[in-house]
C-alpha cells in the first residue's frame, strides 16, 4: 500500500494560483479527504497526483519514487470522477474491463476481478446495460468498480457523490469506505460537504484558496480548528470582534463594542489585542432570560427550525445581530417559540479566539 | 369559494400527467392553504417538479384541473396565472443587470419609471441586493444569482411563490444559511410559498406542511412532526429522516404491543391492531436511541456491540450490531458527553412510543428503496 | 396608457394559436417557392420536354452521322465519374490532414494557437474563383513554384490534379472547423478518466475519442464530398480543357443547350439527395475497431517524440499545401502592379490595366463590386427574415419523422453544385417555368436567396437549440406572453448569432460564383468578373479584383469572429 506524499506542490492556470506551495502526507491504507469550498484546489490536487496536470513547483512522490514526468497511464490510480465518465459507447461490461483490456492483461483473470468488483458494488446482475439506462446511483457504482478493476492501489474520488440525491449519497457513503477498507486501498476523496467527509474519513485536510489550513482527524479538526476559517467551514458558528481585558489563571477575557463579555478557558492571550470570539451553535444553551452578563447573551427568538434530533433557534439579540442555537430535541426540556425572551449560555471551554488578523 | 385576495390557495383535484407510456403524476389531490410554506418533497422521478410546472401553468395535465384562489386555471397561460416563479438555475437573463432583471415584470405590466424603480429597490433591499444592482449576472456568484431570481419574482408583486430546487445549485453551506433567509421572506410577506425538493432535511427544516411524492402520487401530508413521528408507511419512514428497520413478528397486541425480533429479542411497541402472529417490520428513528452501559427501567433495551463510531461533529453515528445479527445505527448528540469505542459492548435504549410498527410488505426491498 | 403597455397587448394577440399556424404555413410556402421549388422541378422540366432531352443526349442526329449519337451521354457520364473521383481523393487527403489538425486545435494549448486558429480559416475568407486563381498561379504558372524551381511554367498544369489541390484547400476549413468542434464536444474527462486505466493517448483516441466522434467524421466526409463534386467557381479557372459534370452544365448553358443542361443537372440534384440522406441514416451503423487493443504498439505510437513528428508534419502541410497556395495571389499582386517583373512593360502591371489603360477595368470593377454587395445584402436580409421562424419551426414544432425531411430539404441547396442550382433557377423562374424573370440582376438576387438560404438556418438552428427553454419559461412567469418573450428575451440571447449567420451568408454570397454566371445576363458581380478577366488572359487585373475581395470578405470574417469571441 503506497504512501503519497507532496512537497510544495504549486500550480498556476495563467494568473490565477489553483495550489499554492501544498504538502501533504497521506499513509498507506488511509482514507483521507481533501474537504473546502469551490476554488480551494481540491479537484486540482486531485489532477496532479494522479498525472493530468503537471505541477510548477514542487514534487510528487508516491512510495519515495518521484513522479515527475510519469504519465497518467502508468501511475496505477483508479479516479472517480463526480460526472462519473463512463464511456457510452461500452456497456457495462466493457466499461469495468478497459483498464485491464487496454493494458493487455490476461483475459481470464481480467474476468474473475471484474466479476468480484461489480458483486462488491451490488450491481453484478447488469453487465449487457448502457449508461444511459442506468441511474445516477448505479452509474457512480460501475465508475468504483471500473476503477477497482483496474488494480489500482490508490483510489482518487472526485466528489464522488456530488451529482446525486442527499438521501442516496449517506447509503454510498458507507459502501465506499466499507470497499476501501475491505480492499486495504489508500483512498483520497475530494468533497465540499463537511458531514460526506467528517463520516468517512480517517483523516481530512481543509483546504483554502490552494492552501492547507489544517490536516488532522474528524474529531480533531472541529474540536481544536486551527484557523477561523476552519472553524467556519465545519459548522454553524456565530462570530464575534472584541479586545482582550483579562488574561489570568489560564482565562482570557474579551468584551466587544457591543458591550457583550466573553469568558474563554481555550487559550491566554495579551490584553489589548484585537480578537475574534467564536461560538458553536451547537455549544450553545437557552434558557430563561436571566441577568447574568458573562458568557450571557440576552435576545428574542426569531425564527425556529426542526432538524430531526435538534432544534434550530434564530436568536435576535438586542444590538439586531442574529445568533444560532442549535439543541438536541433529546436534552430538551421546552420547545422555544417565537417572540420569547431567553437568554444564550456557553461553557468557557467553548469559546474560541482567533487573532484579528484572518478574515473569512 | 375563494381564499382571501392577500393570501391564495392552490388545489388540485385529480390531476395526472403522462408522457407516453410513462406516468409522471396521477391522481393528484392536493390542498395547500393560504400563507403556508409548502413544500413537494420526493426523489428524483417522483413527479413533484411536473406537479409545480402544473401549478405554474408550463405543463398542461393530461386529466384534472387546478384552482388558485378558487379561479380554475386550467385554461388559463403562466403569464396571466399572477405567480412568481424562482427556478433551480436561477435564469437570470444573461443580458440585462440585476436591476433591469428584477424591473422585468413590472416593465412589461407598463408601470411609469418611477413606480418601477421604487418596487425594484424595495426588492433589492429585501433581498440584500442594493450594492449590485448596475452588475451583469456574469460578475455574480451562485448565491448572488439566486437572490436575485427571488428578487425578480417578488418585485413582481404576485401572493404565490412557486420554487424549483431553489437552493440545489448552492454549495452545502449556503444551502443551510438560505433556508432562513427563503422562509423570513417568504413569511414576512405573507406569501403563499410551494417548494420543491429532494433533500429531506431541506424539507424538515422549512415547510410548514410536506407532501411526499414517489412515483407519480402522494405518500403522506403532514407538518414536519407528523411525518417524523407517525410516517404513514416504510417509505416515508425511509426517506424523511433517518430510521432502522427490524423485521419481527407480533407476539401480542393492544395499546402496548409486544414484539419479538430475530433471535428471540422482545421489545414493546405502541398500540398497534396487528393480531398476534403477523409478521412486521419495526422503525425506530436513529436519534430516537439512547447507547448504555447497562438496561433501563421501563424502557425497550437490545444488546449489542459497537462495530464504527464516527464523530461527525455535533453528532456521533454508532453502528452497533445486535446479539441477533441485525445492524442498526444511532445518532448521538456529542453535548451528552458520553463516548464508545469499537467493539464495546451496548444496550440500545428506547421507549416503547418511539416504535413505528408497519405490517410487513410484499416487497420489502421496494419500500426501503430511495426511488 | 404607456406604449409599452400597449405593444404587449398587441404581442398577446399575436401570440394566439391562429397567428402561429399563418406564420409557419407562410415560412414552408417560402421554402417551397424560394429554396427547394426551382431544384425540385428540373424533374418535371425534364420529364416534360423528354423527347428533346432524349434526343439531344442520347440519339443526337448531327453526331449520329459519325457513330457518335450518344456523344453527349457519353460526356456526361466521364464528367460525372471524373467529379467523383476527384471528390473521393480530396476527401480522402482532406480527412488525412486535417483530422491531426483539429485535434491539436480542440485539445492543446500553445503560444500563437490563436493565430494558427485564424489562418486556419483563411480559405474560407477566400472566395472560390480567388481562390482557383491563386492556386493556378502558384501551382501553375511560372510566377508561382514553377518559377522557383527553374521550370518554364508552372509545376502542375490546368486540369486534373490542380482541380484536386484546389478543392482540397478549400475544403481544408471546414472538415478542421468540424471536427474541432465534434472533438471539442468530446467530455475530455473521458478521456482522462482512459488515461487514468492505463490507456496511452493513442489508445485513447482510437477506443474513446473516435467512436464519439464518428458520426460527425462521417458528415464532415459527407460534406467535403458533395462540396467537391458541386464545384463551380474555382475549377472553372483551374481546369483549363478538362471538363467536370458542373463545368459542363455552364458550358452547356452558356452555348444555350437547354435540354442537356437540365438533364445532367438533373442527374447532379439527384446524387446530392441521396448522399444527403445516406447522411443522415447511415451515421450510426459503420463502426470503428474498437474492441481489440494492441498496448504495446500504441504506446510506441503514443510517445512524445512521435507526437512531435506528427504536428511536424501536420502543420508542414497546412502551410505548403494550404496556407501558401491560399495567399499567394497577394504576392503576385505585388510583383505584377507597376507592370510586368520579366521585361518591366508597365502596361503589363495591375496598376495600368485597371486603372490607366484605354480600357480600363476599374469601372467594371467597381460597379461589378457595387452589384456583388446589393445581391448579398438583399439575400442575407430577406433569408434572415424567412430563416428565423424556420429555425424555431425545426427545432420548437414536435415534427417526429418530418423533422428529417424537412431538414434535407432546408439542406438542398447546400448539396446541389452551383451551377446546376443556378441553371434550376434559370428554367423555373424563366421561359420554360413560371416565366416571371429574365437572366439579370433579380434572377441573380433569386439564385443568391435560394443558395444561400441553409447557410443562415443552419447556424440560427443551432442557437436556437442552444437557447435555455427555462429562461423563456422564467419570462413568461414573470408575465410575457409568447411574441413579447421572443422580443424582450429571445431576441436579445441570439444577437451574436444572428450576426453571425448574417456575416456567413453575406461572405458566401460575395464569393458565389457558379451560379452567378449561369444566371446573370447582363449584370457582373466581382466573382464573375475574374473568371472572365482570366479567361482574357488580364491576369494582373484579376489579381487586383481577387484582393480586393479577399480584403473585403476577410475583413467581415474578422468582425465574426470578434463578435462571436474567442474561446
Amino acid at each position: 500500500m503506497p504512501e503519497i506524499r507532496l512537497e510544495g506542490v504549486t500550480k498556476r492556470f495563467g494568473e490565477v494560483v489553483a495550489v499554492r506551495d501544498l504538502s501533504l502526507e497521506i499513509r498507506d491504507g488511509e482514507y483521507f479527504t481533501l474537504l473546502g469550498p469551490i476554488g480551494s484546489g481540491k479537484t486540482t490536487t486531485l489532477m496532479l497526483i494522479a498525472g493530468l496536470l503537471e505541477p510548477d513547483e514542487g514534487e510528487i512522490y508516491f512510495d519515495g519514487r518521484p513522479m515527475r514526468g510519469v504519465p497518467p497511464e502508468d501511475r496505477r490510480v483508479g479516479f472517480v470522477f463526480e460526472t462519473f465518465a463512463l464511456f457510452p459507447h461500452y456497456n457495462v461490461w466493457e466499461n469495468v474491463c478497459y483498464g485491464p483490456r487496454v493494458r493487455g492483461e490476461d483475459p481470464e483473470a481480467t474476468r474473475k476481478v471484474a466479476e468480484e468488483m461489480l458483486e462488491m458494488v451490488l450491481l453484478e446482475d447488469r453487465p449487457d446495460a448502457l449508461p444511459d439506462e442506468l441511474s445516477g446511483g448505479m452509474k457512480q457504482r460501475v465508475a468504483l468498480a471500473r476503477a477497482l478493476t483496474s488494480g489500482a492501489r490508490i483510489l482518487l474520488l472526485d466528489e464522488p457523490l456530488g451529482a446525486l440525491d442527499a438521501k442516496i449519497r449517506t447509503a454510498l457513503a458507507h459502501d465506499l469506505r466499507r470497499i476501501v477498507k475491505d480492499l486495504g486501498l489508500t483512498a483520497i476523496h475530494v468533497t465540499n460537504s463537511v458531514e460526506e467527509a467528517m463520516t468517512i474519513s480517517d483523516r481530512i485536510a481543509v483546504l483554502h484558496r490552494g492552501s492547507v489550513e489544517q490536516v488532522g482527524t474528524p474529531r480533531e479538526v472541529y474540536e481544536n480548528p486551527r484557523t477561523l476559517f476552519v472553524m467556519d467551514f465545519m459548522g454553524d458558528i456565530n462570530l464575534f470582534s472584541g479586545e482582550v481585558t483579562r488574561a489570568d489563571g489560564g482565562f482570557t477575557e474579551v468584551t466587544t463594542p457591543e458591550g457583550f463579555t466573553f469568558r474563554s478557558s481555550r487559550r491566554t492571550m495579551s490584553p489589548g489585542s484585537e480578537v475574534h470570539v467564536v461560538v458553536r451553535a451547537e455549544d450553545a444553551d437557552i434558557l430563561p432570560r436571566t441577568e447574568e452578563t458573562v458568557n450571557n447573551l440576552h435576545g428574542i427568538v426569531k425564527e425556529k427550525m426542526f432538524l430531526l434530533g435538534f432544534m434550530e433557534y434564530l436568536i435576535e439579540l438586542e444590538t439586531k445581530q442574529e445568533f444560532i442555537v442549535e439543541v438536541p430535541l433529546m436534552m430538551s426540556e421546552r420547545i422555544w417559540e417565537v417572540g420569547e425572551a431567553v437568554s444564550i449560555t456557553f461553557a468557557p471551554e467553548k469559546v474560541y479566539l482567533f487573532e484579528k488578523e484572518e478574515s473569512l | 369559494m375563494g381564499g382571501s385576495e392577500e393570501m391564495p390557495d392552490v388545489r388540485l383535484v385529480n390531476v395526472t400527467k403522462r408522457y407516453g407510456r410513462v406516468i409522471a403524476v396521477e391522481g393528484l389531490n392536493l390542498h395547500v392553504r393560504d400563507g403556508e410554506y409548502f413544500v413537494l418533497l420526493g426523489p428524483s422521478g417522483c413527479g413533484k417538479t411536473t406537479t409545480l410546472r402544473i401549478i405554474a401553468g408550463l405543463t398542461k395535465p393530461d386529466e384534472g384541473r387546478v384552482y388558485i384562489d378558487g379561479r380554475d386555471v386550467s385554461g388559463i397561460p403562466p403569464e396571466d396565472r399572477n405567480i412568481g416563479l424562482v427556478f433551480q438555475h436561477f435564469e437570470i437573463f444573461p443580458f440585462m443587470t440585476v436591476y433591469e432583471n428584477v424591473a422585468y415584470s413590472l416593465m412589461i405590466q407598463g408601470l411609469d419609471e418611477e413606480e418601477i424603480e421604487r418596487r425594484v429597490y424595495q426588492a433589492l433591499e429585501v433581498a440584500g441586493l442594493n450594492e449590485v444592482a448596475d452588475r451583469y449576472p456574469e460578475e455574480l456568484g451562485a448565491p448572488e444569482l439566486q437572490r436575485c431570481s427571488i428578487a425578480r419574482a417578488l418585485a413582481k408583486g404576485s401572493r404565490l411563490l412557486l420554487l424549483d430546487e431553489p437552493l440545489g445549485s448552492l454549495d452545502p453551506e449556503t444551502r443551510e444559511r438560505f433556508r432562513f433567509t427563503l422562509r423570513s421572506l417568504v413569511k414576512g410577506r405573507g406569501l403563499t410559498a410551494i417548494h420543491v425538493t429532494h433533500d429531506q432535511e431541506e424539507a424538515m427544516a422549512i415547510a410548514d406542511r410536506i407532501a411526499v411524492f414517489r412515483r407519480g402520487r402522494v405518500l403522506q401530508v403532514g407538518t414536519p412532526m407528523e411525518l417524523y413521528e407517525r410516517p404513514a408507511s416504510i417509505f416515508v419512514a425511509n426517506f424523511v429522516g433517518e430510521t432502522n428497520f427490524l423485521e419481527g413478528v407480533i407476539e401480542r397486541s393492544g395499546e402496548r404491543s409486544l414484539v419479538r425480533l430475530r433471535g428471540d429479542l422482545l421489545i414493546e411497541a405502541g398500540g398497534s391492531n396487528l393480531r398476534a402472529g403477523s409478521r412486521v417490520v419495526i422503525g425506530v428513528r436513529r436519534e430516537n436511541i439512547l447507547l448504555e452501559e447497562g438496561k433501563a427501567e421501563g424502557l425497550n433495551a437490545l444488546p449489542g456491540r459497537v462495530i464504527r463510531a464516527a464523530f461527525l461533529g455535533k453528532i456521533i453515528r454508532y453502528r452497533v450490531e445486535l446479539d441477533n445479527g441485525d445492524l442498526v445505527e444511532v445518532k448521538q448528540p456529542t453535548r451528552l458527553g458520553r463516548f464508545f469505542g469499537e467493539g464495546e459492548r451496548v444496550y440500545l435504549i428506547f421507549p416503547a412510543e418511539k416504535v413505528l410498527v408497519y405490517p410487513y410488505p410484499e416487497d420489502l426491498r421496494y419500500e426501503l428503496a430511495l426511488r | 396608457m404607456s406604449w409599452r403597455r400597449l405593444l404587449v397587448r398587441v404581442e398577446r394577440r399575436l401570440s394566439s394559436r391562429g397567428f402561429s399556424l399563418l406564420r409557419d404555413a407562410l415560412v414552408l410556402l417560402f421554402l417551397l417557392i424560394f429554396v427547394v421549388g426551382p431544384p425540385l422541378s428540373i424533374f418535371l422540366l425534364v420529364l416534360r420536354s423528354w423527347g428533346e432531352v432524349y434526343q439531344t443526349v442520347f440519339a443526337d442526329p448531327f453526331f449520329a452521322q459519325i457513330g457518335q449519337g450518344a456523344l453527349r451521354w457519353n460526356m456526361i457520364q466521364r464528367g460525372l465519374l471524373r467529379s467523383f473521383e476527384i471528390a473521393a481523393v480530396v476527401t480522402f487527403i482532406d480527412v488525412l490532414i486535417g483530422l491531426p489538425m483539429a485535434l491539436i486545435l480542440a485539445r492543446y494549448d500553445f503560444r500563437g494557437k490563436r493565430l494558427v486558429d485564424t489562418l486556419v480559416d483563411l480559405p474560407m475568407a477566400v472566395p472560390t474563383a480567388a481562390l482557383g486563381f491563386s492556386l493556378y498561379l502558384f501551382w501553375g504558372s511560372i510566377d508561382g513554384i514553377g518559377g522557383l524551381l527553374g521550370l518554364e511554367g508552372g509545376l502542375f498544369s490546368r486540369g486534373p490534379l490542380l482541380i484536386i489541390l484546389t478543392h482540397v484547400a478549400f475544403s481544408y476549413p471546414y472538415i478542421v472547423r468540424s471536427l474541432k468542434e465534434i472533438i471539442e464536444s468530446v467530455d475530455q474527462t473521458l478521456e482522462h478518466a482512459a488515461r487514468t486505466l492505463g490507456a496511452p493517448p493513442f489508445t485513447v483516441f482510437r477506443t474513446v475519442t473516435a467512436p464519439l466522434i464518428k458520426s460527425g467524421l462521417l458528415a464532415g466526409s459527407i460534406l467535403c464530398f458533395t462540396r467537391s463534386l458541386g464545384e463551380t467557381g474555382a475549377t472553372l479557372i483551374v481546369a483549363g480543357a478538362f471538363y467536370t459534370a458542373p463545368l459542363l452544365v455552364v458550358e452547356y448553358r452558356q452555348l444555350l443547350m437547354i435540354p442537356p443542361a437540365a438533364f445532367l443537372s438533373m442527374i447532379l440534384v439527384s446524387i446530392s439527395a441521396f448522399l444527403l440522406a445516406l447522411l443522415r441514416f447511415s451515421a450510426e451503423r459503420f463502426g470503428l475497431p474498437i474492441k481489440e487493443a494492441w498496448p504495446r504498439a500504441e504506446r510506441l505510437l503514443s510517445g512524445r517524440a512521435q507526437r512531435h513528428l506528427r504536428d511536424l508534419m501536420t502543420f508542414s502541410f497546412f502551410v505548403l499545401l494550404i496556407l501558401i497556395p491560399s495567399s499567394f495571389i497577394f504576392t503576385y499582386l505585388i510583383r505584377w502592379w507597376g507592370g510586368s517583373p520579366y521585361i518591366g512593360n508597365p502596361n503589363l502591371g495591375a496598376f495600368y490595366q485597371v486603372f490607366l489603360a484605354p480600357d480600363k477595368k476599374w469601372p467594371a470593377l467597381q460597379s461589378s463590386i457595387i452589384t456583388s454587395f446589393k445581391v448579398a445584402a438583399l439575400a442575407t436580409g430577406v433569408n434572415i427574415l424567412a430563416g428565423l421562424p424556420m429555425a424555431f419551426l425545426l427545432v420548437r414544432k414536435n415534427l417526429g419523422r418530418l423533422r428529417g425531411l424537412l431538414d434535407a430539404l432546408v439542406d438542398i441547396p447546400l448539396t446541389v453544385p452551383t451551377s446546376a442550382l443556378g441553371f434550376s433557377f434559370f428554367l423555373f423562374w424563366g421561359t420554360k417555368g413560371l416565366n416571371l424573370l429574365g437572366p439579370g440582376f433579380w434572377m441573380v438576387v433569386l439564385v443568391h436567396i435560394g443558395f444561400t438560404y441553409p447557410y443562415v438556418v443552419r447556424p440560427l438552428t443551432a442557437v436556437v437549440e442552444g437557447l435555455d427553454p427555462h429562461l423563456e419559461e422564467a419570462a413568461r412567469t414573470l408575465g410575457a406572453p409568447p411574441l413579447t418573450v421572443f422580443r424582450t428575451v429571445i431576441l436579445p440571447s441570439m444577437r451574436e448569432g444572428i450576426l453571425a449567420a448574417a456575416i456567413m451568408a453575406f461572405t458566401r454570397s460575395l464569393g458565389e460564383t457558379g451560379a452567378t454566371i449561369v444566371v446573370m445576363g447582363l449584370s457582373r458581380t466581382v466573382p464573375v468578373l475574374i473568371v472572365q478577366w482570366v479567361e482574357s488572359l488580364a491576369l494582373p487585373a484579376a489579381a487586383f479584383a481577387c484582393v480586393l475581395l479577399i480584403a473585403i470578405s476577410l475583413t467581415l470574417l474578422l468582425i465574426l469572429r470578434y463578435v462571436l469571441g474567442w474561446e
